[in-house]
């Protein structure tokens, strides 16, 4: 499994570039990231080179940092792939969030969190794919 | 403007002197005699019943706080058996229990009887339609208006808080012509009457306010805007409920019905009793009460206090507006609120309490309020749902144990203001005093 940074933010402007510029300082390299938004908050969550290092520098910034565990799944850049993923993992389990991770040909890097962690990891590295 | 009970609003001050005397000698006996916390206190400061003659002797004896009322929960500060309470009524405490008081028949009576004064103070006679817009309920405001209201022998409409749309209607439809409520609901009802172009058909004259406290800016906009005249309602569940004191016509502060709770200005450190118009906390004893009478019981409630007799003919004492409060209670859309309440509440949901902060604000005379919680690591999700249903629980939490709904927001770790490192909990914004 890899090490996501989960990050809260309130709604204030300047907040996501003071993140940036704390990662930045930090010689911290952003691979991908999500935003999820509310009226109140919004959840940033970042992959970057080191977490525990990108973790202490937001922390010592003032920010609610948190490490998270997520699986990082390759799946085939081409057509009806993700669906072919899904497939696999069926409706018995949910998934929380997904988000598109840096391509590596000929594959496509996937972040997932999902209700149950360990099954999944097993049943997508059984299927014969890559899998962080 | 009549009077609803001369011979007792009007008494000549010795007279009036005389029956305190009277009544306080009576109720201190009744005290030692019936409840052993009384007693008690009494024994320890020497005090037997046979040594207070006149209310000159009201300073040797103890006062009553709030706490004495939680920690003798629910029945043991009663005076009277069960089988002679009628009522029970109940308020919220500082910790989150509820304070619970009870009523005797004649309590009942005395209490209609305080309430006719003050609907009479204010112009309401028989055949006006009064409607009752406070909640009904272990909340004192709604049944304590009704009994008095009918004891006078108006038409009482007993539709209880909430449901502005249905208020407007019976407003209109029935001939309203006097309303009680909390006057920043009286507000929001203003709004309503004004959105839907009502003014023309009502025929309301005045309203009756009270259960928290208001300027004297949002009276006369309400005054203005209605082109009604306002009465200010004073009183606690744990000394009876609404009609302990009010304003009559010549709006000079509100006559305490004396001859039934007798009233003192206290220096809330030094605890010494204060001279007429100087601003203290405010104590009262309730010289006839049967079901749960209390020795000098501090509201809290800081004010000034005038035995002048008033321009309206009446000789009772009379409390100046409301200056504020001596402890941190907060009075939140009518209902009162502690801040330890809300902290005891959020302990329920982590481990420690977490970084917290109350704002309450007057928005179009309506109370608002918020609780931001910063987000700490005994919190934090990197799931939005998870946070969502965090909000969720928190303001239900808080719903079930102060009985109002506040919204909750969520804030980044060390946001709040910790001025001198110790937290702001709350901050009011509203100026209320």
């Amino acid at each position: 499994m890899a090490k996501q940074l989960s990050v809260f933010l309130e709604n204030r402007s300047g907040r996501m570039r003071q993140v940036a510029s704390l990662l930045k300082s930090a010689g911290i390299n952003i691979l991908s990231f999500n935003l999820a938004e509310t009226s109140d908050y919004g959840m940033l969550r970042l992959m970057v080179d080191d977490p525990e290092k990108g973790a202490a520098a937001l922390a010592a910034g003032g920010f609610s940092a948190h490490l998270t565990d997520v699986l990082i799944v390759y799946i085939p850049a081409r057509m009806g792939s993700l669906s072919e993923l899904l497939d696999l993992l069926g409706d018995t389990i949910n998934i929380k969030y997904m988000y598109p991770y840096q391509t590596q040909e000929p594959n496509a890097g996937m972040v997932m969190k999902v209700s149950d962690m360990p099954w999944a990891e097993q049943r997508i590295r059984d299927a014969g794919y890559t899998v962080d | 403007m009549a009077i609803w009970n001369v011979s007792k609003e009007c008494m000549p001050a010795e007279d009036r002197r005389q029956l305190q005397d009277a009544r306080l000698r009576k109720l201190v006996s009744r005290l030692y005699h019936h409840v052993p916390f009384y007693r008690h206190q009494l024994q320890e400061l020497d005090i037997t019943p046979g040594d207070i003659t006149s209310i000159d002797d009201i300073s040797r004896l103890p006062f009553t706080v709030k706490d004495d009322l939680r920690d003798n929960y629910p029945y043991g500060l009663f005076a009277a058996p069960e089988s002679e309470i009628v009522r029970l009524h109940a308020s919220s405490g500082t910790t989150g229990k509820a304070t619970v008081v009870g009523y005797t028949r004649r309590d009942i009576e005395v209490w209609q009887e305080c309430v006719a004064r003050c609907l009479t103070m204010a112009g309401v006679g028989i055949g006006d339609k009064v409607q009752v817009a406070y909640g009904y309920g272990m909340f004192t405001g709604g049944l304590g208006l009704h009994y008095g209201a009918e004891n006078l022998g108006a038409n009482v409409i007993p539709i209880s808080a909430g449901n502005t749309r249905r208020q407007l209607d019976f407003m209109v439809d029935l001939g309203t012509t006097a309303i009680a409520c909390t006057p920043s609901y009286l507000a929001h009802v203003m709004e309503n009457i004004k959105e839907n172009q009502l003014e023309d058909l009502l025929k309301l004259r005045v309203a009756i306010c009270g259960g928290e406290p208001w300027t004297v800016e949002l009276r006369q906009k309400i005054e203005d805007g209605l082109g009604i005249e306002l009465f200010d309602i004073y009183g606690l569940s744990e000394i009876m409920g609404p009609g302990v004191a009010q304003d009559c016509n010549q709006h000079q502060g509100s006559h305490v019905m004396d001859d039934h709770f007798y009233a003192e200005i206290i220096d809330p450190d030094t605890l010494e009793v204060l001279p007429d118009g100087e601003v203290g906390e405010l104590v009262l004893t309730t010289l006839t009460k049967e079901g749960i009478p209390l020795l000098r019981y501090r509201t809290k409630d800081l004010t000034s206090i005038t035995h002048e007799a008033c321009a309206c003919g009446r000789t009772s004492a009379r409390i100046s507006r409301f200056k504020g409060r001596s402890d941190d209670m907060l009075i939140i859309r009518g209902v009162n609120v502690f801040p330890s309440q809300i902290e005891a509440a959020l302990l329920e949901i982590s481990e420690t309490s977490p970084h917290y902060q109350i704002l309450v604000d007057r928005v179009r005379d309506y109370d608002t309020f918020e609780i931001a919680v910063e987000i700490d690591a005994n919190l934090f999700s990197d799931e939005v749902s998870t946070l969502e249903k965090l909000s969720r629980r928190i303001s239900e939490t808080l719903q079930n144990a102060i009985g109002l709904h506040p919204a909750v927001r969520l804030v980044e770790p060390n946001t709040l203001d910790r001025s001198d490192g110790k937290a702001k909990r709350v901050i009011d914004k509203r100026r209320l005093f």
